[in-house]
């Protein structure tokens, strides 16, 4: 009995030292390609190492790539090329060893120029407000909470008329600056009030925030309208 | 009332598909979805009424700004029913009272709308994470270990809507003369709260999924703040 015992105790030790330090290590983007279900994949600058693929292993394989030591896996920050971000399906990993990397991004909002506002109805120029324009945004949101990464994006329509009573004309550029604050604020006011949301039920919610901050003070005069 | 439930259901079937979620390809495609979208573009073509109506409460309200919330008709979005807003100025408090005229039914609505904000509590046991923004991604990361919090997540409020159809002494003075104005115009009534609030089966509107939309959503418009019931 105790010939067994030591048995499963030796296949423990190896089985945790065989993690950090034995065999081939392979990005698990190589393995499973670019893009996993549902949205964005986030793939780690040096997390997310997958299995080695089956034999046999030629050219065309991905090349293994150095392992983590048990060190490096919890205090170490891969390199990740910030450009891509923004682009879809484009990849991002920050854990709390990667703020400094994550901060150098950019801190604070939602660029004006996701919503491209264009004129759906133009100003006739009567009565104290006309006209309307809407811009349709794909927003994009990474949440990096400890092992499990999940990208996810929300699609958002404003509408917001071309001349009000109270502001005159509101030009696209001003739209679209009123719309990406609003975007960012509704974003923080969602997952700080609810951080793990299922991405389907953020979005709904997001739009729902965003509507309720056009609807309050001091944007409300400009009636606009945040709908899917 | 004008109309009993199962006809006012049977108007809402009219404009909104039964049986087909909001985000289905076939909801636009959809003989209801044009017949709505067509009563949009004619309602915002032959608006001289409700622009008249408009006119006559920025004369009367004048101190307060009158908004009107149906600019966007004629492109065939959003909305049953003629909508606009009196932005009343009390110094005090956010507060809005809405007017709204259906144009698939004999209905008018009117409600008091307040804004409040409410400071959102993070739970202390809970995962706290703070956002990296960065043109049209947001990336969130877990906040532990770290001091930083975004400004936008520090002043993050939730903002909640106060509606209330029974309106105050001063709330009467616009309710009242708003309902007169519709009622000598339209001819319409006023949509009581307990018909309002009945959930339409198996319609969604763009914004309320299937066994949430109501007849205001239907009628009216639901880019209203979700009303409340009538025990509420």
């Amino acid at each position: 009995m105790k010939q067994y015992l030591w048995l499963i105790v030796l296949n423990l030790v190896c089985l945790v030292g065989c993690a950090f330090n034995d065999g081939p290590c392979y990005r698990r983007e190589d393995i499973d390609g670019p893009s996993g279900a549902g949205g964005g994949t986030i793939v780690p600058g040096q997390g997310g190492f997958g299995d080695a693929p089956p034999e046999p292993q030629n050219s065309d394989e991905p090349e293994p790539i150095a392992c983590p030591t048990e060190q490096d896996d919890v205090t170490s920050c891969g390199d990740f090329d910030a450009d891509t971000l923004g682009q879809g399906n484009t990849y991002a990993y920050c854990s709390d060893a990667c703020a400094s990397k994550c901060q150098n991004i950019g801190v604070g909002a939602f660029s004006p120029s996701v919503f491209n506002f264009m004129t759906t109805l133009p100003d006739d120029g009567t009565d104290k407000g006309g006209g309307w324009q809407v811009a349709t945004a794909t927003l994009k949101f990474a949440r990096i909470s400890g092992l499990l990464p999940e990208s996810w994006s929300c699609t958002v329509t404003v509408g917001m008329p071309l001349r009000t009573a109270l502001h005159g004309k509101v030009s696209a550029e001003s739209a679209a600056s009123i719309s990406a604050a609003v975007a960012t604020q509704a974003s923080a006011n969602v997952r700080k009030s609810e951080p793990e949301l299922p991405p389907g039920v953020f979005c709904i919610k997001l739009i729902a925030q965003m509507d309720a901050i056009f609807r309050a003070e001091p944007l409300k005069s400009y009636g606009a309208r945040a709908t899917k | 009332m004008k109309h009993t439930i199962p006809e006012l259901i049977d108007i809402a079937r009219t404009y909104y598909p039964p049986g087909v979620p909001g985000d289905d390809a076939r909801y636009k495609q959809s003989p209801e979805y044009s017949r709505l979208a067509a009563a949009r573009r004619g309602a915002g073509a032959n608006n001289r009424q409700w622009r008249t109506l408009l006119q006559q409460a920025s004369e009367q309200f004048s101190s307060d700004v009158v908004h009107n919330d149906s600019l966007h008709l004629p492109t065939g979005t959003m909305d049953a029913a003629y909508s606009g807003k009196v932005f009343v100025k009390t110094g005090t408090e956010d507060l809005t009272i809405a007017f709204l005229i259906s144009f698939v039914a004999p209905y008018y609505l009117l409600y008091s709308h307040r804004a409040v904000l409410d400071p959102v509590k993070e739970s202390a046991s809970g995962p706290r994470f703070r956002l990296i923004f960065e043109g049209d991604t947001c990336t969130i990361l877990p906040a532990e270990g770290g001091d930083m919090e975004e400004e936008s997540a520090q002043n993050a409020m939730l903002i909640r809507s106060i509606v209330r159809f029974d309106f105050s002494a001063e709330e009467k003075l616009y309710s009242e003369w708003l309902a007169q104005k519709i009622e000598a115009t339209w001819g319409y009534e006023r949509m009581p709260p307990e018909l309002g609030a009945i959930v339409v089966p198996d319609i969604a509107t763009e914004k309320r999924a299937m066994g949430e939309a109501t007849l205001y959503d239907c009628l009216f418009s639901d880019d209203c703040p979700l009303f409340p019931t009538p025990e509420e």
